[in-house]
């Protein structure tokens, strides 16, 4: 379990300076002669939009209402968990240089990528949300929960991340396992279809996927669709589920990283 | 007070052949696995400063590595008192694509210091480095001199309370190399704590009072400096340096017996700086005429060629020869030199016979002089 003494090294000044600045570094190393830089964490999820109207309005004619704006909200999120899922999984073997020389918390190093991609995921919230205003869609009541959708999908990849990135370090097809996941795991994600979609007596089973209490909190917030508390729950404890076990097992071995990237 | 204490040390590395593959080490359960330290125990005292010496492979880098806590020891207990700064890779944690300044600020809090300890620091650092309007360029505009300048600048001025150093003098220009061996000397008499790893044994020497030597990951030896280094020197290095004969093809001259003669004109192999030397070698011809060259070279311990010579062509024929060596006198070199000698056709194309490493030693006054070159200088001395 997570030792107190360690959780309250986590909120020094020091580390959370040195959070930043490998913040600052996983942002400026991603963007190093990138014409639009930050633009395109808006412009992925913007381009699978479109082409996903086409395909879904125009040629198989699905009747939702919305339908790109719907398409939007479910996007975001996707984007930014499978973004952080694929960078964070190599993120130790990529940051090697100061892994092998220098001595510092090494989970520091997921927990950074996790937020330079939620300084992204938030700087793509922005038009979006000014797009629902002037549609007169927003500001809805339930815009107050953003904060903690986005503090659950956090919680969630950071955990898969710990675990994914500490298990990568010694097998590279970690990557690979990862990458295919993520295929599958979009279209069992209601991102180009609603929940609703789902026949009722599967739901359960497919809320086991955590994105699909994510996804649907998002969707809640943003157009007042549907809410299904149940696939949020099971979200929340498996988020949880999966900090605490990655966490440990990312410190157990974070003591030999050094040896093994 | 110690500052640094290692009891029993053992550390293991698993040799992975190639990329490890998930199925490979499920099917392939074993793995070769070899002791990087093994039982090492020693301690050094606050404000002291030890050399630690060995081949490569020895252990030598994984036991700053395990001290500095940038990997942990399979068994045994490390404690360390008070900070520890390591300067194992200069400039290893610098982003390419930030500026110089942001790099001081990043390296810094990866080493666990706080922007505010650092931003006092901050100018230092740069006057140290002299890097100029670099500072705020990227790093990938860099020359590798200036990374290294920085890198150690921004090392040495956090200050730390134990200082790791792995072999970073070899790095830089001559300049910066000196610059920085003061700054380590400063930092000395601070009573702060070093540890100094290197292959450059005179700077060890320099530096430190106490050396341990290393060897496939054990202490195999420690003491002075002196006494461990020359250990070191005549059961590792000179191991290696032993007499060996190579012979050419085309054996038609070999040489017979090798001579070193004294101002007393006495065979000996113990001589003295400034001793004239005179040195014989004998061959024997079996082919016939043959105009053949012979050559003769000099090294020091650590095989810096000190000298070489040959002769013009000598017309030898059937049968045994000698050739007379003279130097006038021996240069200011303390301990061993060695020699080598030759014979080769005229054009000096085929060998005919050789002999390295030929060894004799030499025992100086170093009141007089010390260098490598004897330049001769006399004086006088007048009352005005």
């Amino acid at each position: 379990m997570l030792k107190l003494r360690e959780m309250s090294d986590f909120f020094s000044s020091q580390r959370i300076w040195l959070l930043w600045m490998l913040t600052v570094r996983e942002l400026k190393g991603r963007y190093k002669s990138s014409i639009l830089g930050f633009l395109w964490a808006i412009i992925n999820p913007l381009f699978q939009m479109i082409v996903l109207t086409i395909v879904f309005s125009l040629i198989l004619k699905v009747q939702i209402e919305n339908y790109p704006l719907f398409l939007f909200s479910g996007l975001l999120p996707w984007t930014y968990f499978a973004t952080t899922l694929m960078i964070g999984t190599s993120s130790l073997t990529s940051n090697r240089d100061i892994i092998k020389k220098v001595a510092f918390p090494r989970e520091l190093i997921p927990f950074s990528v996790v937020l330079a991609n939620l300084v992204h995921f938030t700087l793509a919230l922005i038009p979006f949300l000014i797009i629902l205003i002037f549609l007169g869609l927003a500001p809805q009541k339930s815009i107050i929960f953003l904060p903690l959708a986005i503090l659950l999908e956090t919680t969630l990849l950071t955990g898969l991340i710990l675990l994914t990135s500490s298990l990568q370090i010694l097998y590279r097809d970690i990557s690979f396992i990862v990458v295919a996941a993520l295929l599958m795991l979009f279209y069992l994600t209601p991102v180009f279809y609603p929940l609703s979609f789902v026949p009722e007596r599967l739901q359960l089973i497919y809320s086991l996927n955590p994105m699909v209490g994510v996804t649907n909190f998002f969707q809640y917030i943003f157009l007042g669709s549907e809410i299904y508390l149940e696939g949020i729950v099971i979200s929340l404890l498996e988020s949880i589920i999966f900090f605490l076990f990655g966490f440990n097992i990312f410190k157990a071995r974070s003591l030999f990283f050094s040896d093994w990237v | 007070m110690d500052a640094i204490k290692l009891l029993n040390v053992s550390k293991k590395y698993t040799l992975i052949q190639g990329f490890s593959s998930l199925i490979k080490t499920l099917l392939f359960q074993k793995r070769q696995k070899i002791l990087a330290l093994n039982k090492i125990t020693f301690s050094v005292k606050k404000g002291e400063t030890v050399g630690i010496i060995g081949e490569n492979g020895s252990g030598k880098s994984t036991l700053l590595k395990v001290i500095a806590g940038i990997t942990k020891q399979d068994k045994g207990e490390i404690l360390v008192d008070g900070r520890v700064g390591s300067l194992i890779e200069l400039g290893a944690g610098f982003h390419p694509d930030m500026t110089g300044e942001e790099n001081i600020y990043s390296n810094a809090a990866l080493l666990g210091y706080t922007k505010e300890e650092i931003g006092e620091r901050y100018n230092q650092i740069v006057d140290f480095a002299d890097i100029g309007n670099y500072i705020r360029q990227p790093v990938k505009t860099y020359s590798s001199g200036m990374v290294v300048r920085l890198g150690f600048a921004v090392a040495i001025h956090l200050n730390p309370d134990v200082l790791l150093i792995d072999e970073v003098f070899s790095v830089g220009d001559e300049h910066f190399q000196r610059k920085s061996i003061a700054k380590i000397s400063e930092f000395q008499k601070k009573d702060k704590t070093l540890v100094l790893v290197s292959h450059n044994l005179f700077l060890v020497k320099e530096l430190c009072k106490k050396v341990y030597l290393l060897n496939k990951g054990r202490i195999v030896k420690s003491g002075e400096a002196v006494d461990v280094i020359n250990h070191y020197l005549h059961h590792y290095v000179l191991d290696e340096k032993a007499t060996f004969r190579k012979r050419g093809k085309s054996k038609k001259i070999l040489i017979k017996k090798i001579e070193f003669i004294g101002d007393t004109k006495r065979k000996k192999l113990k001589f003295k700086i400034n001793e004239p030397l005179d040195i014989i070698v004998t061959y024997e011809n079996r082919e016939g005429n043959l105009p053949s060259s012979f050559g003769i070279s000099i090294t020091d311990k650590n095989g810096l060629n000190l000298y070489g010579f040959s002769t013009d062509p000598i017309q030898t024929s059937k049968g045994k020869g000698r050739v007379k060596f003279y130097i006038s006198s021996l240069p200011p070199i303390e301990g061993k030199l060695y020699f080598s000698f030759g014979i080769a056709d005229m054009v000096r194309t085929i060998r005919y016979d050789s002999i390295e490493n030929q060894e004799i030693e030499v025992k100086g006054e170093p009141t007089f002089y010390k260098g490598i070159v004897n330049f001769n200088c006399r004086y006088e001395h007048k009352r005005l």
